[in-house]
């Protein structure tokens, strides 16, 4: 079991980091979202109403001939803004969009061309840069080392109590397995609940033959037999055209439903302007377990239709769902959220930490394998948080009009993640690690400066009770900054101080 | 032939054997065997065809990390490849009768 654990741990450990951090900022997409785009006016309070016939009018300017129109309204956190997206068929040549929408007058909201938070929590999925289907594939395949590596953990130190009791902070490398051991145990059921439930998404990816098995190969009643269950059938257009019905009558009508005119999450109208045109409204969720409300109106007389069926099945793989995204959590429960998925960043990063530190103890002159583990781990661990200031400078530094902004803000967090890694191997070992730590603390100082200097937002400019995102973001990266400053003085001095062997050979008084 | 043969009785070989137990016999063998729970499902316990597969699907990761435990927990190759060919072959025969 431990040689399990070592080699699903240690094949995967540097990707499985990856998808940890950027998991982990994904629970503060939205947030991260409205830093990258500082020029966005907050929304105004409106009613629900207001909202859909400002969206669908832009819509029918937009987009009118689309087979889906998506529309959220601007009354909770994941949608700070009056938000809609429209889509085509698969063979249609013309190609899906969304936008944000100025309240004030109607028009498309206008901002820099940004990534935004949006792709940093994407990569955590789908990686970058590969195929469409492909990274998700393969992430997937992460998600089951991970979760190999977790049982096998557990086999490996059933111990767990003395364990997590133990912390032997001067003992070298015995410090980094306590570490690796507190960091795991503490999260333990976080980290269970994480992988099985990113697992779950992967069913019809990896898993489709469970189900197709269960209905004797028959592919087209799985089908159709799920679409009920999900309470999305298939609807056919019409090919007869007929009015939308008016969107404040439908907001009555949902109102009516829900008991209350902030709680819908979105609104899909199908086949707009369509006779058989629908309109599918989700609720918000206010916590994993509660069934997801959803409704279904005819979008031409506002009559409400079917509602979803009830299936208890459904209902557990939705709650593994919502635990995953979290997006139930108010700020209390996201902030344990992020500190549980830093805790799991811990326990990948010490856990990579330990077998290269127990590696050079059982050798002692580095080899070539020991350097290149040393590269990469200090080029991940430390890397990817500069990696990502990079990301987040480029969206102050770049020009506003540069073409293909939003990718080139991407090219700059894997080309700066690539120079970590260069500078990983001009320092390897000794110097390297507070080296990094040392630049890391530069890059999260850069970006609140940059930040002061470019935009009329944050510490110094706007107060705490208008503007809390931009003051507390400046902040938390203030905090990190000192944090790391400490934590590469501790590590330089330790780089300086001689070797135990060194140290013992001079109390003797002998010369080494 | 014989060093192809002998190479799956070194260290190397016998873990590259016990990997392509795990992840491909394994991942036959939980396939089948979710499909029989599926079926149990819906046959003895009464669910509903769609619930029954959506259970099975959600277990059926678990079933897969689960073998991939016990096929790197048992210590003799030859008695891990004619269990596991063993458990594939009466549930996918199951899965075909129920």
């Amino acid at each position: 079991m431990t040689w399990l654990h070592t080699w699903a741990g240690l094949v995967f450990c540097w990707l499985l980091y990856f998808m940890f951090v950027t998991g982990t900022l994904g629970y503060l997409d939205t947030e991260l979202d409205q830093w990258m785009k500082p020029e966005m006016k907050p929304a105004q309070e409106q009613n629900l109403g207001q909202d859909l016939s400002q969206a669908v009018a832009f819509l029918q300017n937009k987009a009118p001939d689309a087979e889906r129109w998506f529309i959220s309204p601007a009354n909770h956190r994941d949608n700070p803004q009056l938000r809609v997206s429209w889509h085509y068929p698969r063979d249609s040549d013309k190609s899906n969009g969304r936008a944000l929408i100025d309240q004030h007058n109607g028009e498309e909201l206008e901002h820099r061309d940004t990534a935004g938070g949006q792709t940093l929590y994407r990569m955590h999925y789908r990686l970058h840069y590969l195929p469409s289907g492909w990274g998700f594939r393969l992430t997937s395949i992460f998600t089951l080392a991970m979760f190999i590596a977790l049982l096998t953990g557990v086999v490996a130190h059933r111990k767990l109590f003395k364990d997590f009791f133990s912390f032997r902070p001067q003992k070298g490398k015995a410090a980094w397995l306590d570490m690796h051991n507190v960091t795991s145990i503490a999260s333990l059921p976080f980290q269970l609940m994480i992988t099985y439930s990113g697992l779950i998404f992967a069913i019809t990816t990896w898993m489709p033959f469970i189900g197709v098995g269960a209905y004797d190969f028959d592919v087209k009643s799985l089908r159709k037999d799920l679409n009920e269950l999900r309470g999305t059938p298939r609807i056919e257009a019409s090919g007869e055209s007929a009015e939308l019905i008016d969107m404040h009558q439908l907001a009555n009508n949902i109102t009516a439903q829900f008991g209350s005119d902030n709680k819908v999450r979105f609104i899909e109208i199908r086949h707009p302007g369509d006779r058989h045109a629908k309109a599918f409204v989700r609720s918000h969720l206010s916590g994993p377990i509660q069934e997801q409300q959803s409704l279904q109106f005819n979008a031409v007389t506002a009559q409400l239709e079917n509602q979803q069926k009830e299936s208890n099945a459904l209902e557990v793989r939705n709650t593994f769902i919502n635990l995953h995204e979290g997006l139930f959590a108010g700020p209390g429960l996201r902030l344990l959220y992020i500190l549980s998925g830093l805790l799991g960043c811990i326990m990948v990063a010490t856990g990579a930490i330990y077998y290269a530190q127990k590696r050079r103890r059982e050798k002692q002159a580095p080899s070539r394998q020991q350097t290149l583990l040393d590269i990469l781990n200090g080029g991940t661990i430390v890397g990817l948080p500069i990696a990502i200031c990079g990301f987040m400078l480029a969206n102050r530094l770049l020009p506003i009009t540069l073409e293909d902004r939003a990718d080139w803000e991407v090219h700059c967090l894997f080309l700066s993640w690539l120079a970590t890694f260069a500078m990983a191997g001009m320092y390897a070992h000794k110097a390297m690690w507070h080296k990094l730590c040392l630049s890391l603390a530069i890059c999260l100082l850069a970006v609140p400066l940059v930040n002061y200097v470019s935009v009329e937002r944050g510490l110094g400019q706007t107060s705490l009770e208008s503007d809390p995102l931009f003051v507390i973001s400046d902040w938390v990266f203030l905090g990190l900054v000192g944090l790391s400053t400490v934590v590469s003085y501790f590590l330089k001095r330790k780089s300086l101080a001689p070797s135990s062997a060194n140290q013992r050979a001079l109390q003797t008084g002998q010369t080494v | 032939m014989t060093r192809f043969l002998n190479y799956f009785r070194s260290y190397n070989g016998q873990v590259l054997l016990r990997l392509f137990a795990a992840i491909l016999l394994g991942y036959v063998a939980s396939n089948a065997i979710s499909v029989v729970f599926a079926k149990l499902l819906h046959v003895a316990a009464g669910l509903a065809l769609s619930e029954a597969a959506l259970y099975a699907s959600l277990s059926g990761f678990l079933i897969y990390s689960l073998i991939i435990l016990w096929v790197f927990s048992v210590r003799s190759q030859k008695k891990l490849w004619l269990q596991l060919s063993a458990v594939t072959v009466v549930c996918a025969c199951l899965a075909w009768l129920l």
